[in-house]
């Protein structure tokens, strides 16, 4: 067991998440997730030790972290903050040369073998071109994989990501996430992130940290998502209290296109009316009544006609 | 990566010999004209006069190396462009002891050599009265803004209370603490030059030891933290540090503290501001530079120091500014 929480109370005055019973070990790669406020970063920062803990423990390694020294959690720990300044005249370079921040005692100056590996770790995170480039200049994706690559270059066994895939688009989310499941795998590193696309990221994540009602439920990934069926079955949001949805027998994509489309339109009690998705075409029937439609437009005309 | 070194390398070996000339102009320029002898032998006729003037380029080296220090330091630590050793209220402080002294003592008889050194005197007990306010007030503030408004109430506070002290001393009086404030006293002794250097030791040792953290500081506390910086270590650093660097140059030199804004300022636009060592290895260069050369300026226009720094500096400044626009 690398990570242990033992009836931890986490928050400022009062507790955000309280009696956490819980523990990730090395190579596993967690996926922390909840509403906004819920206290994700909070867990965070607690585990960090940038807050004080309210109750109950917090063992590192085997250590607790109250006994660690800042420069002890740092060696365990890196850390990518979702949010963080950024010093306009670093360079890529510069930025993932700090990884290496803790292990230099007074001057700072990469040893040649320190700059090989940032070299490689920027290599590898596929942003080589801008390895010179002020952050300032670089897009969103390039500067979370450099702040990313920091990260790595600390060595540490354990990295935690706050939100590491916000502002990113599909495809980067996809890359940084990989990249994620890959360090976890072939290093054996423990990571820990949080996210709102768990949509997506639940697809990398051995285990889910679920955070709701003040307590956090954790297990495997698709445990914790058996047990808490909210997660996986997506209300279709309800825009208005005088729809009431027909029946309709299609595929269940099918079926949710029908569903908001019906609910934007007409916000009216459908339940009379059967539709049927054959073909690729939409049967719409009621008691005396059947008609076909080839599209959600010839659909449109022909309910405004019925009524 | 290797051209920057080089570029690094180059800079200092160019600012070195503007050191060297400027320092052997220097030694040239007064009322007399001094013999190459007049330096080394001790018996020639004008020995006592060289020496006040290698006290001189002493005072202004030492001064040189430790105000842009202080500077960067504050400017690296709160990430603020416009902080310098005065924004902390050090300055403010000295300023407040030495109008005390000078009004308190007017009715003393005291030989003017020693009216100088307890000048000074009071002036290093009143900053570091306000280096132990700071320490003590900050360990209950968490915020370092906190510290700038601190700093700001106390100058605030000291100006109002000179401004009372002037109102009631004496022409005499008044005129010694102006040319105090002008940073008029040019005849530092030797023994001042020996306290100076102690204090300046200790400044920048503890300077030596906050760039690594100031580095660690970079991505903002939280970051900082993650990497094992010790924050409150790193703060009550930078308050020590400064405070003795820059007051005990206030003391003996009057209140020249511009060159610790600009200083830093310019160093970052003459070379990559991210490598913080080489930053503050060319703020004590540049610095040791720009002192002497204001020291030649202010020797033979007969204007006091502080007139020269803004005066030649600014304009200076803003040319680079426009410049890199």
């Amino acid at each position: 067991m690398y990570l242990e929480l033992k009836n931890t109370n986490i928050g400022y005055q009062f507790p955000l998440i309280s009696e956490i019973h819980t523990s990730l070990h090395l190579g596993e790669i967690c996926l922390l997730i909840g509403n906004n406020g819920v206290g994700k970063t909070s867990l965070i920062k607690s585990i960090l030790h940038q807050i004080p803990v309210l109750e109950g423990e917090i063992i590192l390694n085997g250590k607790n972290i109250k006994k660690l020294s800042v420069k002890e959690i740092a060696e365990q720990i890196a850390i990518v903050f979702s949010k963080s300044k950024i010093p306009e005249n670093y360079t890529t370079t510069d930025l993932v040369s700090l990884g290496k921040y803790l292990y230099y005692p007074y001057y700072f100056e990469l040893s040649d073998n320190d700059k090989n590996e940032v070299n490689s770790i920027i290599k590898d995170l596929g942003i080589e071109q801008y390895k010179d480039i002020p952050l300032s200049q670089l897009s969103d994706g390039n500067l979370q994989k450099a702040f990313i690559g920091r990260a790595i270059a600390q060595n540490s066994p354990f990295i935690i990501l706050d939100e590491p895939t916000t502002h990113l688009d599909e495809k980067n989310k996809i890359t940084i996430l990989q990249l994620l499941r890959k360090l976890a795998i072939e290093e054996n590193k423990l990571i820990l992130f949080s996210s709102h696309d768990w949509r997506l990221a639940k697809e990398f994540s051995d285990k889910i940290w679920y955070i709701k009602n003040e307590k956090l439920y954790s297990g495997i990934t698709e445990e914790v998502l058996l047990q808490h069926s909210e997660l996986v079955q997506p209300k279709l949001f309800h825009l208005d209290g005088n729809f009431v949805a027909p029946k309709i027998s299609a595929s269940k994509f099918h079926a949710e296109m029908l569903y908001s489309f019906l609910q934007k339109n007409f916000k009216k009690d459908l339940s009379a009316f059967n539709f049927e998705f054959d073909n690729d075409i939409w049967v719409i029937s009621a008691s005396d009544f059947q008609q076909k439609a080839n599209s959600f437009e010839e659909m449109y005309q022909i309910l405004q006609n019925f009524h | 990566m290797k051209s920057v070194e080089k570029k690094f390398k180059i800079v200092c070996l160019f600012l070195f010999i503007g050191i060297l000339v400027s320092v052997v102009i220097n030694l040239n320029t007064g009322f007399l004209k001094l013999n190459f002898s007049d330096f080394f032998s001790s018996g020639s006729a004008h020995s006592e006069i060289a020496q006040l003037r290698i006290n001189r380029i002493l005072v202004m080296l030492l001064a040189g190396i430790s105000i842009p220090t202080s500077g960067f330091l504050l400017q690296e630590y709160f990430q603020n462009p416009l902080a310098g050793p005065s924004v902390l209220g050090i300055t403010s402080a000295a300023s407040l002891a030495v109008a005390f002294y000078i009004f308190f003592s007017q009715d003393m008889l005291l030989p003017e050599s020693l009216q100088n050194s307890f000048l000074s005197f009071s002036a290093i007990v009143g900053s570091l009265i306000l280096m132990l306010l700071l320490i003590g007030f900050s360990r209950r503030f968490q915020d370092k803004s906190f510290l700038i408004i601190f700093g700001f109430l106390i100058s605030a506070l000291a100006g109002a209370v000179i401004s009372i002290l002037q109102l009631y001393a004496d022409n005499q009086s008044l005129k010694n603490y102006i040319l105090w404030s002008f940073g008029a006293n040019n005849m530092v002794s030797s023994n001042q030059i020996m306290i100076l250097m102690i204090f300046i030791f200790i400044g920048l040792v503890l300077s030596f030891k906050s760039i690594k953290p100031l580095i660690g500081n970079s991505l903002g506390s939280s970051y900082a933290q993650s990497f094992g910086v010790n924050l409150n270590a790193l703060k009550y650093l930078i308050i020590i540090a400064s405070s003795l660097l820059s007051a005990s140059v206030t003391a003996f030199l009057g209140p020249v503290l511009f060159i610790g804004i600009v200083v830093p300022h310019f160093c970052r636009m003459i070379y990559n501001p991210a490598k913080l060592w080489q930053q503050w290895i060319l703020n004590m260069i540049l610095g040791i530079l720009i002192m002497e050369t204001f020291s030649v300026i202010s020797e033979i226009s007969q204007l006091p120091l502080n007139v020269i720094t803004s005066l030649f500096g600014i304009p200076v400044i803003l040319v680079m500014m426009m410049k890199k626009r």
